[in-house]
């Protein structure tokens, strides 16, 4: 397993999310509120079908 | 009709003719500009109603345009046209309204003659004209000049400069007032949902993340079959990793790849001698 993965937060635009992963080359993130608990995941299929990439 | 060459360079000169004379256009309505701009943008601001834009033929095409910048760009905008509104369109227009009414001789009867039942509504009046002595400037609370010295067409007849000019003047009362309003690219997008700049700047990670149910999760005691059968059956190609309370500092996601490399060192561990 990835100690520390890589997450976003759920208020950020989608965009945000495509950047982070284009830059960090993964194609998927966790979403995280304020105090870091877990609420949600996507990967870069959610976003393709959103249209935002 | 007298056909002339069409020879590539006789088409590209005239087509080259043209653009310059357009050009120019636009560069002397620029240093013409008056505080007749200020007037309108300021009339614009103060109104509570809606623009309701109106022109006749080659105006009435660029009027429309200008109706649908306006909207977009925050100032509530709709093309009405002259010829229908002494038919009953009129009542189209509030008192709270501003009319713009773009006509380039500032003499179109279709607009000249609605003029005295726009005022008798209330409603303001901008006009954008070529002429500032015409009956529509001379008539109107601010007056927009968008007058040019000779149209690009060789008979100085079709309205091709002075359309032009009308409506590069309208994008400079569309920016200034969205300036003016201090609008937003995520305002632009929320008049633009269809459009892939309103998905890009009004979709959250919230509209698209997986949660609940669909949320792919194991507990860190998890075996490493119990993390795969979860990340197969929520198809994410992965898993969160989380401890009991949920929370994340301890979690991690576990990757399908990262699990087919623990997969494959387990088995070539096993088939190693030892």
């Amino acid at each position: 397993m990835t100690p520390n993965p890589k997450t976003i937060r759920a208020d950020e635009l989608a965009v945000a999310a495509v950047e982070k992963m284009d830059t960090l080359k993964i194609n998927g993130l966790l979403v995280v509120d304020a105090d870091n608990a877990l609420v949600g995941a996507l990967n870069m299929h959610d976003l393709l079908k959103a249209g935002v990439v | 009709m007298r056909p002339q060459p069409t020879s590539p360079e006789h088409l590209l000169g005239l087509a080259r003719h043209v653009l310059d004379i357009e050009a120019d256009a636009l560069r002397t309505m620029s240093t013409r500009l008056d505080n007749g701009f200020a007037d309108a943008v300021q009339l614009i601001l103060a109104c509570s109603g809606r623009v309701v834009v109106s022109g006749m033929g080659k105006s009435g095409h660029i009027g429309g345009k200008i109706a649908a910048t306006l909207a977009s760009t925050g100032t509530p905008a709709f093309f009405m046209h002259p010829g229908e509104a002494s038919h009953g369109d009129l009542g189209m227009i509030a008192p709270n309204d501003v009319v713009l009414a773009l006509s380039n001789s500032g003499e179109s009867s279709e607009i000249v003659c609605i003029v005295p039942l726009i005022k008798r509504r209330g409603a303001k009046l901008v006009a954008m004209t070529g002429n500032p002595n015409s009956t529509l400037a001379r008539e109107a609370d601010a007056h927009l000049n968008a007058g040019v010295d000779k149209e690009a067409c060789p008979l100085n007849l079709a309205p091709t400069a002075s359309t032009t000019a009308a409506l590069a003047l309208g994008d400079a009362l569309a920016v200034a007032l969205l300036d003016a309003r201090g609008f937003s690219a995520d305002d632009f997008a929320r008049t633009h949902p269809g459009g892939s700049l309103g998905r890009r700047l009004l979709v959250h990670v919230s509209d698209v993340m997986h949660t609940g149910e669909a949320l792919p999760r194991v507990g860190r005691d998890a075996s490493l079959k119990v993390a795969l059968f979860e990340m197969t059956k929520k198809g994410l190609g992965m898993t969160a990793v989380v401890d009991a309370a949920g929370r994340s500092p301890a979690s991690s996601p576990t990757a399908t790849c990262d699990a087919r490399w623990s997969i494959r060192s387990t088995c070539s561990r096993r088939r190693s001698p030892t």
